[in-house]
């Protein structure tokens, strides 16, 4: 994960501070607040009754006793309810933080290079991200083992301060043989060094559990991943239950989660629970022996009189306290250590370049302006492959001018689209607008002249018109016009000016669910709403059946009417409106011109995909 | 905004749930029960001797015990604590992670396996949606339903164990300290309840708000949408949404919280009245000369011990019953899935090709009618197109004919059998079916096609069918032949395919198959020209001696078949050759008409 291991990692740590102050001002506060009171909390009732508890074996008066009885409980009662509110306006805080964090993840992840959201890499770092809370090491647990580390300090302080003056109220010891050897300084000798001796091996084992933890984190990456497939997208999915059942692929999915069940529970057994088991044994026998030392110690002090029965309990107390303070600073920095190396990746991820951060000029564009776009000589292959997906294309498209872009399956002409749409950059060759190269433009400017229907167009489970205007306040005459011209005029009509009805059933039972050929008219009402200069579509109208097909190429022209259009289809009869016929075979461009013009060349690929096609709809059977 | 429904009783009680969880533990990880026992019996024994100790420190003084009356209590506490502190480290090592593999690993692999098996109709209907769901949402995490179940288990042992312990230490002291305490304990619960009930009365409100937020950030983190969030400028709306969404939430978890502190100050108070009227007894008992001071000390160490044990039942007991309810969702779920493999259906004798009839379906979503009255005879070895715009009913036959979905009346015979005779799984096997939304597996291609593991794999069929589909040039391309994975997702050596060859691989699959009846829904959307015809003509190759129905909205495909059929509003409205339907002049030719508008020369362009 990280280069320098063993060092905190300082930058990120401030990085993260500076973070939770942005993101939420209030959670510091309520985090210390907390904190203090229940760092506090525990010292009331060892002070207070062993103080009753000495009054009880010595005096017993009762006005004193009584004082300290309601102290006692009186001061409970207050830690209590000043502890309950500081726990609700903590855990507020917390959970604010925590959305706001994963709000701004969110949004990173939507301002990120088109390349980086399908690079398995930044979906793994993502997830990692997301998993930090399970593992207790996202930011604010990071925030909250610093606040308790130095919290333990605190703790060791106030403890301190019992000890001493416990020992310094303590009366005169009468001499004597027992008393010499409890009373010298070698016995107290002899505990300090058990105490460090065990302060040395928790921090050894402490660390060792630290190894532990972020191997785990590690192992369970790549199976998490399959998991996650195996779990979430193949089994609970149940649109995929259908293939499942008629092909009975379900012994061969059991396989598979079993293959990965198996092995990945003896891992976590091998690697996460045996190495913890034997830890925490450690520890616990460490602790048993200095609890049982300092037991002893403190017990025969007051055997011979150095100090009262009562106080036993404060001594003891506050020596365990203290070397568990200790063991808890240890504990906490290494927690401390592992989370801030874990929001390294935090850092990493917000690091990385956004779609508008690309170029260096970010030359701004009007709408209103005529647009040319031209290819210039571009190539390209995707970024773990070496096939040349676009092998020198030229290309022209204006105003005015629209272009059917054909050709066979992975010829290329989706990756066209992609390359004018700035997801990637070319390999070679540039694209120009205007002119000027596209990476040199305003990216939000750039965008604003495009309307897209994708060939895999995704809609959201919100309400129809926000999906449609992309806003949370439609204008809705432009609505209509758009879902009329979309052909969803039915629609308009049924829904009476209420088009907040939510896209599926998922979590409204007043949703409604919209068949493949609506949501295709809803994806095109969409781009139309726009009303961008430059239309591309991508296959606009696979699902639907000829009569809507029909519809939607009769109204191209209030489509697009004089727009600059690109038009992906593998039926070609939409050729018949576009102007020019862009030809693509094995990434290059092998024709160019009308339809008219294309057919003349009996050889070239165009004619021979308009007959494949053609040759079905046109027999001398036909009666028009 | 309507009425909180009142919830429903679930269907599994809660003791019947923890005899479930038991029984599960055992079946799957018997050294997990171990773990819980040791769990329980350090979590009670640990304080009881921390209990016990002052007692007996300060009775020794009492009595003016020597020294070698010291050593010997050090020396028996320090070997209990050893003793108690190895046996905790053991179920603090494995408890945590191995409760989680039980829900993550074991039961969530018998969900998927459910998931799988349950009758496909009950799947996809709301109910069953809404089952399923429940039962996803009971085991994902740690804190819910299946794994938090066993956690309150513990919990409530110990609590009930250690109250029982310190009722028996209490027991020499006046009854009606135990009494009070018990009485604390419930008001202590009732507090504690109304947070609950709160959250309950809500659940629908809360659960509406906590999937928007969710399904908002999960499509935003989806590769799959993020281009047209870049393409139409969604950041804004999107995260304002998110935000809307996220302040929504936030609002019900601070009611939440606010009542959770009403409850713990209700707590606080309960505390302040219990322990200031205990240390005032128990001192002027100590007064009065009753009592030894060491009693004073362990009496006061067990009072707020058991009132520690009944708070924490109550609290516990509360959780213990939420889990429980999701417990219950969850073995809704699975018995559902357990309802089809039961069933003993015999296996018929089909005699091939088969002949294909529906008889006076009715069926419909809800109250949409669909079909009524609908009957069909396809005969044996016809190939026949299936035709008719969106919505007509084309999926939903398919359905009906695959027994993904049953009728409400009426029958669906092959051969003249009735499909709910047959064992499902024979039935299955009847059918070649290449869906268009069909699901293509993160796995090597010959997986994909053959449904099957690598080595339960014909290659030389997949070879074949490789070929007929027009794969055979993209396998060539590929790093590993047809045994790359067809996703990315799990394998960044994986292939990303195209839409048209997503295509060749399904209907690869369905050649693999080679059942008696081939279904092709929209075989073809995706294809280029050339593809598309070379699939034509080697339908009637692909087809022999089968029973076919090809759907699609290419109505040039009709020509391959021996018989149209027109679908419209439910009923089969024309019936015949492609020539027949033509010389006809109905509603086939004329979207036959409006489609072949463009492909003829006086098709023309618009202006």
């Amino acid at each position: 994960m990280s280069e320098k291991k063993g060092k905190l990692n300082l930058a990120a740590v401030t990085a993260a501070l500076k973070l939770i102050r942005k993101l939420n001002k209030r959670f510091f506060p309520a985090m210390l607040l907390s904190a203090v009171l229940d760092a506090v909390k525990p010292f009331i009732p060892i002070v207070l009754s062993a103080k009753i508890l000495d009054e009880l074996m010595g005096a017993k008066d009762i006005p004193t006793l009584t004082a300290l009885a309601v102290a006692l409980v009186g001061l409970a009662l207050v830690f209590h309810i000043l502890g309950a509110f500081a726990t609700k306006q903590y855990g507020n805080e917390n959970i604010r933080l925590a959305n706001r964090y994963y709000e701004a993840l969110a949004q990173k992840t939507m301002k990120l290079d088109y390349e980086l959201s399908e690079n398995p890499d930044t979906k793994d770092l993502l997830r990692m991200i997301s998993e930090a809370e399970t593992n207790h090491l996202a930011v604010w647990d990071m925030a909250e083992y610093l606040l308790k580390g130095f919290l333990a300090i605190f703790e060791m302080a106030i403890a301190i301060v019992l000890i001493v003056t416990t020992f310094a109220s303590a009366q005169a010891v009468p001499n004597g043989a027992q008393q010499a050897i409890v009373q010298s300084p070698l016995a107290f000798l002899a505990l300090a060094v058990l105490l460090v001796g065990g302060v040395l091996v928790y921090n050894n084992v402490q660390a060792r559990i630290g190894k532990t933890a972020e191997d785990d984190v590690n192992n369970n990456l790549d199976s998490n991943r399959q998991f996650g497939y195996l779990f979430f997208h193949v089994s609970y999915n149940y649109e995929s239950g259908k293939d499942i059942r008629l092909y009975q692929a379900q012994n061969m999915l059991k396989e598979k989660i079993d293959n990965y069940v198996g092995p990945d529970i003896q891992v976590s057994v091998d690697e996460f629970v045996k190495p913890n088991i034997k830890h925490f044994s450690i520890l616990a026998a460490v602790n048993a022996v200095l609890l049982t030392a300092v037991y002893l110690f403190i017990i025969l002090k007051a055997y011979v009189g150095a100090i009262t029965v009562g106080s036993i309990f404060i001594q003891i107390n506050a020596i365990m306290r203290f070397y568990q303070a200790i063991a808890g600073l240890i504990q906490q920095y290494s927690m401390f250590k592992v989370s801030s190396e874990y929001f390294g990746l935090s850092i990493r991820f917000f690091g990385l370049p956004e779609t508008t951060q690309r170029g260096t000029t970010h030359i701004r564009l009007e709408r209103d302006q005529d647009y040319t776009f031209e290819f210039h000589d571009v190539s390209f292959h995707y970024p773990n492959a070496d096939a040349l997906v676009l092998d020198h294309v030229n290309l022209t498209l204006q105003k005015g001018q629209r272009l059917a872009v054909v050709g066979m399956n992975g010829a290329g002409k989706t990756t066209l689209i992609k390359l004018l749409c700035r997801f990637y950059l070319p390999t070679s060759g540039t694209i120009t607008c205007n002119g000027v190269d596209i990476q040199e433009l305003d990216y939000n400017d750039y965008i604003d002249l495009f309307s897209v229907v994708f060939q895999d167009f995704t809609l959201f489970s919100f309400a129809l018109d926000q999906n449609i205007a992309v806003s949370e306040r439609p204008d809705n005459a432009r609505l209509e016009q758009s879902m009329n011209t979309a052909g969803l005029g039915g629609l308009v009509d049924e829904l009476k000016g209420d088009y907040s009805v939510p896209l599926g059933k998922q979590f409204d039972e007043n949703g409604r669910d919209f068949s493949g050929g609506e949501k295709q008219k809803i994806a095109i009402a969409r781009a139309l709403y726009k009303d961008a200069p430059v239309v591309v579509l991508d296959e606009p109208t696979a699902a639907l059946d000829p009569i809507t097909e029909f519809e939607i190429y009769s109204k191209f022209n209030e489509l697009v009417g004089d727009k600059a259009c690109v038009f992906i289809s593998h039926r070609l009869s939409s050729c018949r409106f576009c102007h020019n016929i862009a030809v693509f075979d094995g990434g290059k461009i092998v024709q160019f011109g009308s339809h008219n013009d294309l057919l003349e060349n009996r050889n070239g690929k165009y004619f021979e995909l308009w007959n494949a096609q053609a040759k079905h709809y046109v027999s001398e059977e036909m009666i028009s | 905004m309507e009425q909180p429904k009142k919830p429903e009783k679930p269907k599994y009680g809660t003791l019947s749930n923890i005899a479930f969880t038991l029984r599960n533990i055992i079946r799957i990880d018997k050294m997990l029960l171990v773990s819980m026992i040791a769990l329980v019996f350090c979590m009670v024994a640990q304080p009881v001797i921390g209990v016990f100790m002052p007692k007996y420190i300060v009775q020794f003084f009492e009595d003016g015990r020597d020294v070698t009356a010291f050593l010997l209590l050090v020396a028996v506490f320090g070997a209990v604590s050893l003793v108690l502190g190895q046996i905790r480290s053991f179920a603090d090592g494995y408890f945590p992670r191995m409760k989680s593999m039980y829900r993550s690993m074991r039961l969530g692999a018998e969900m998927c396996l459910a998931s799988m098996q349950v009758d496909y109709q009950y799947l996809s209907s709301e109910k069953g949606q809404l089952e399923n769901r429940k039962a996803v949402h009971a085991i994902s995490s740690p804190s819910t339903g299946v794994e938090d179940i066993v956690v309150r288990i513990v919990e409530c042992s110990t609590n009930l164990l250690g109250a029982i312990v310190y009722i028996f230490i209490l027991s020499s002291l006046n009854p009606l300290i135990i009494l009070g305490l018990a009485v604390c304990g419930m008001v202590s619960y009732f507090a504690g309840n109304l947070v609950n009930r709160y959250r309950l009365k809500h659940k629908e409100e809360i659960n509406k708000v906590e999937q928007k937020t969710y399904s908002a950030s999960e499509s935003v983190r989806d590769v799959l949408y993020a281009k047209d969030i870049r393409m139409y400028g969604m950041f804004d709306w999107l995260a304002s949404l998110l935000r809307k969404y996220d302040d929504e939430n936030f609002e019900w978890q601070k009611k939440i919280t606010l009542r959770m502190f009403f409850s713990e100050a209700v707590d606080g108070l309960i505390a302040f009245l219990r322990d200031g009227f205990a240390y005032l007894y128990l001192i002027s008992l100590v007064l009065a000369g009753t009592i030894p001071v060491s009693q004073f000390i362990l009496y006061i160490g067990a009072i707020a011990g058991l009132s520690m044990w009944i708070s924490g039942f109550a609290k516990n007991a509360i959780l213990l019953n939420k889990a429980s309810i999701e417990v219950s969702d969850f073995r809704v779920f699975l018995d559902k899935s357990e309802e089809n493999q039961h069933d003993e259906l015999p296996k018929q004798d089909f005699s091939l090709p088969i002949c294909i009839e529906f008889r006076h379906v009715d069926f419909a979503y809800g109250e949409h009618v669909i079909f009524q009255d609908f009957s069909l005879i396809i005969e044996k070895g016809k190939k026949v197109a299936l035709v008719g715009i969106n919505g007509a009913g084309k999926t939903t036959l398919v359905k009906l004919l695959l027994n993904l979905t049953e009728p409400d009346i009426g029958e669906i015979l092959l051969d003249g059998i009735d499909s709910r005779k047959v064992d499902l799984k024979q039935y299955f096997s009847q059918f070649s079916v290449a869906f268009q939304d069909a699901l293509i597996l993160a796995y090597g291609m010959d997986v994909n096609i053959s449904m099957r593991n690598s080595a339960d794999t014909d290659q030389n069929k997949v070879d074949a069918v490789i070929e007929t589909a027009g794969l055979t040039q993209k396998v060539k391309n590929l790093k590993k032949g047809k045994f790359t994975s067809c996703e990315k997702y799990l394998d960044n050596e994986g292939t990303e395919l195209s839409g048209g060859e997503r295509q060749k691989v399904i209907l690869a699959r369905a050649l693999y198959k080679s059942a008696p009846i081939l279904v092709l829904d929209e075989p073809s959307a995706a294809l280029d020209p050339i593809a598309e015809s070379h699939l034509y003509e080697t339908y009637h190759e692909m087809t022999k001696n089968k029973t076919s129905i090809y759907i699609s909205h290419r109505l040039s495909s009709t020509k391959f078949c021996d018989e149209v059929l027109l679908l419209d509003g439910g009923r089969i409205t024309e019936r015949g050759t492609h020539s027949e339907l033509m010389r006809l002049g109905g509603t086939y030719a004329h979207m036959f008409d409006i489609q072949s508008h463009y492909y003829r020369e006086e098709g023309g362009e618009l202006a």
